[in-house]
């Protein structure tokens, strides 16, 4: 019989259980960062500095941990100049451009560590890939789980949730997907991707019959899917009165087939009149990108809170400099919630960052994605500014 | 509710789950989750896993797919007035129907599976109730607690905030609500603790100095509700060179809330309880437990263990 030590999980490694008095072992796999993800007390009820304070240790740690794990990170951090990772203000961590992730294997943990590689959803062009360990995906949950206390203190026997995308045997390894179907592991869910009529008139009877049986329904999908479904609802006399017993939360991009933007207070009001709901509040929104780990989640006034283990920047597209709170620039994250990949990213997403305290209430940093970045040149700089030679 | 019959076989469980039902002769009946390795290789061994109060049978897969994996047939049950699928409303529950419930599963093992004698891991609440089995049924051969209780009132008394147990009957509130949601009657819980002796703080360390089977006993640092000294006390570790306590550093009582520590925990209590198959394979009882336990042959990943708890989501009635 061997014991060979599990090696597929490093993180745990770490964790030693040592032997103290006779009969007693001390078991000691605390880790800084899922101390915060998975404390009792939610992130966002933390002081503004509080939240700066721990992101700033937690992503320095991640920054360290990157440099030791990933060659071709620790490459591309050398040659930028930047200073030693104690001493590099976070604006100066070197950032990778998320085009990277469409033809370099970018990689912090061994390849038996990693569950699967997911892909971005697009279905023109090269999709990003991006590995992810146990790790990496349980505080991806963690983030969720997080910050579903910004929507309802819900009971996980009284609510249903509708997915309105593929069930969790069919969604291979497109993220986007992947995190949406893993809400089953939550809540008692149903997957029904709305692709005809009778799928349609399918999801609107299920709506029913769990607002029914449920003391609160949620759906999830993109926007698009959820619009479709209020039309088709509309057009077949279907009109709900869920009052306060349902949310409707939205995920992934906001254009339809053919590029129709769909404007947001337009979207709530639809969407809100069609359930019967007693507030628009009750539609959310949440943010992800494959290439990002944590997923941030709308409050009640529709702004999207970042947790303290993301550095969010907006940033000049030629300079790469961060712009002010409040202005427009290209959206960066350093996210220190991944071990399996440098989590350090700027995105082709044009966005603005808002600190201080929202109108929910709550201290903290929140960001608006308001477009893609469309300029080539603006582009082109993206990626040499980008640019990592990941040989893996 | 419709359900895509056609899907849900598709997906690659971790283990091999069937349900089976025991029926009791007043028409009652406890649900049984049998767990098995979908290797071909001889068992290591079996054993049952108690829920917590109020603990769902899913809520333990994570810990049913370690065991399964490292080559154990793993049994789970729902008692009877819980919160899961067996008869009766979880209102109704009092300490002796969880003994009750435990000792007709492990009649069942005996009598219908021919599971003789097996180790019993046993959490929260259900640990109490394991302790007093383990001291009375020899055919029990471990057992292994996680944030088990052995103070029920004291424990009872930091859930609540209150010593409901100090009360005159007349005078308990006719329901208490644990965990802001669940209504619980108190007299009969009380009553029964009163006349059944699950309420002085002694009684554990009593029925566990009759006791000679192995014991591993997890406690978190920071739980609130059990204490540390709670369960050295009723161990004794210093007379029982065949018990062990594992101390899990920055969990408080749900051991589930740190994946982290969740994990760390999981790989130690597989160690332990491929230890503890060892050390009682022969006539070897009370016998000193080696100073650390074997490391995992297996270990699920996320996939397995999310794939395993979504299928036994969908399993359970709600
Ligand atoms: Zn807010």
């Amino acid at each position: 019989m061997t014991h060979a030590a599990p090696t597929s999980h490093p993180v745990g490694e770490e964790s030693g259980a040592a032997a103290a008095d006779a009969g007693v072992r001390i078991i000691d796999a605390r880790t800084a960062i899922d101390g915060l993800i998975f404390a009792e007390d939610p992130w966002y009820e933390l002081p503004l500095d509080r939240q700066r304070e721990l992101g700033e240790a937690l992503i320095r740690q991640a920054l360290r941990e990157h440099l030791a794990r990933c060659p071709a990170y620790r490459d591309y951090y050398e040659r930028s100049g930047a200073a030693e990772p104690e001493a590099v203000a976070l604006a100066d961590i070197p950032l990778v451009s998320t085009r990277v992730f469409k033809f370099a294997d970018l990689r912090s943990v061994e390849p038996e560590a990693v569950e699967r590689w997911y892909r971005s959803s697009g279905t023109s062009g090269q999709p990003s890939r991006v590995p992810r360990d146990r790790a990496s995906l349980e505080r991806m949950v963690g983030s969720v789980h997080g910050s579903v206390g910004l929507l309802a203190d819900w009971d996980e026997d009284e609510v249903a949730v509708i997915n309105l995308g593929p069930g969790r045997e069919r969604v291979e390894d497109v993220w986007f997907q992947y995190v949406m179907s893993l809400i089953e592991a939550l809540y008692w869910s149903e997957s029904r991707v709305p692709r005809d009529e009778a799928a349609l008139d399918e999801i609107s009877s299920l709506a029913q019959a769990l607002l029914a049986d449920y003391e609160h329904l949620i759906v999830v999908g993109p926007p698009f899917h959820v619009l479709d479904l209020c039309e088709h609802m509309e057009r077949r006399g279907v009109q709900l009165q869920a009052g306060e017993r349902a949310t409707i939360l939205t995920a992934g991009g906001w254009k339809r087939f053919g590029g129709r933007a769909i404007p947001k207070p337009q979207f709530r009001a639809a969407v809100a009149r069609r359930f019967g709901l007693a507030s628009e509040a009750q539609v959310r929104d949440v943010f992800n990108q494959v290439e990002l780990n944590t997923v941030l989640f709308e409050c009640e006034a529709h702004e999207k809170h970042v947790p303290p283990w993301v550095h969010v920047a907006a940033r000049d597209p030629e300079t790469l400099q961060p712009v002010g709170f409040g202005e427009e620039g290209m959206m960066s994250y350093l996210d220190a919630s991944c071990s399996a990949y440098p989590c350090f990213i700027v995105t082709e997403d044009v966005g603005i960052v808002r600190q201080g305290r929202c109108a929910c209430g709550r201290e903290g940093t929140r960001v608006e994605i308001l477009r893609r970045l469309e300029s080539r040149a603006a582009k082109g700089c993206a990626l040499k500014m980008g640019q990592i030679h990941a040989k893996g | 509710m419709p359900r895509d019959e056609k899907s849900e076989s598709e997906i690659p469980a971790a283990v091999t789950t069937e349900e089976s039902v025991l029926r009791l002769d007043d028409g009652r009946q406890i649900v049984i989750w049998h767990s098995r390795p979908q290797s071909e290789a001889p068992l290591r061994g079996t054993v049952l896993l108690a829920p917590g109060f109020c603990g769902r049978m899913y809520s333990l897969a994570a810990t049913a797919a370690y065991l399964c994996a490292n080559g154990f047939a793993v049994y789970r049950y729902d008692p009877l007035d819980h919160r899961g699928p067996s008869s009766g409303e979880l209102a109704d529950f009092t300490m002796s129907t969880g003994r009750f419930s435990m000792d007709q599963v492990l009649d069942w093992l005996a009598r219908e599976r021919g599971v003789e004698s097996l180790g019993v891991i046993a959490t929260s609440l259900s640990a109490r109730i394991a302790y007093r089995v383990a001291s009375e049924r020899a055919k029990i051969r471990y057992l292994v607690t996680a944030v088990g209780v052995t103070d029920l009132r004291a424990t009872l008394t930091r859930v609540f905030g209150v010593d409901h147990m100090a009360s005159p009957p007349a005078e308990l509130p006719p329901t208490v609500v644990f965990e802001d949601r669940h209504h619980i009657r108190t007299l009969g819980f009380a009553t029964d603790a009163h006349e059944r002796g699950w309420n002085p703080a002694a009684t554990t360390r009593v029925e566990l100095d009759r006791a000679t089977l192995p014991i591993v006993a997890f406690i978190a640092r920071d739980d609130d509700w059990v204490l540390e000294r709670e369960v050295e006390e009723a161990l004794d570790l210093a007379n029982h060179p065949e018990r062990r306590m594992c101390k899990l550093e920055g969990s408080g009582h749900n051991l589930a809330k740190n994946p982290r520590i969740a994990q760390a925990m999981l790989r130690e209590l597989t160690g332990a309880v491929m230890a503890l198959e060892n050390c009682t394979s022969g006539e070897v009882q009370r016998a000193a437990l080696p100073p650390s336990f074997p490391a995992l042959e297996r270990e699920p990943t996320f996939e397995m263990l999310t794939t395993q708890v979504i299928a036994e989501r969908r399993r359970s009635t709600r």
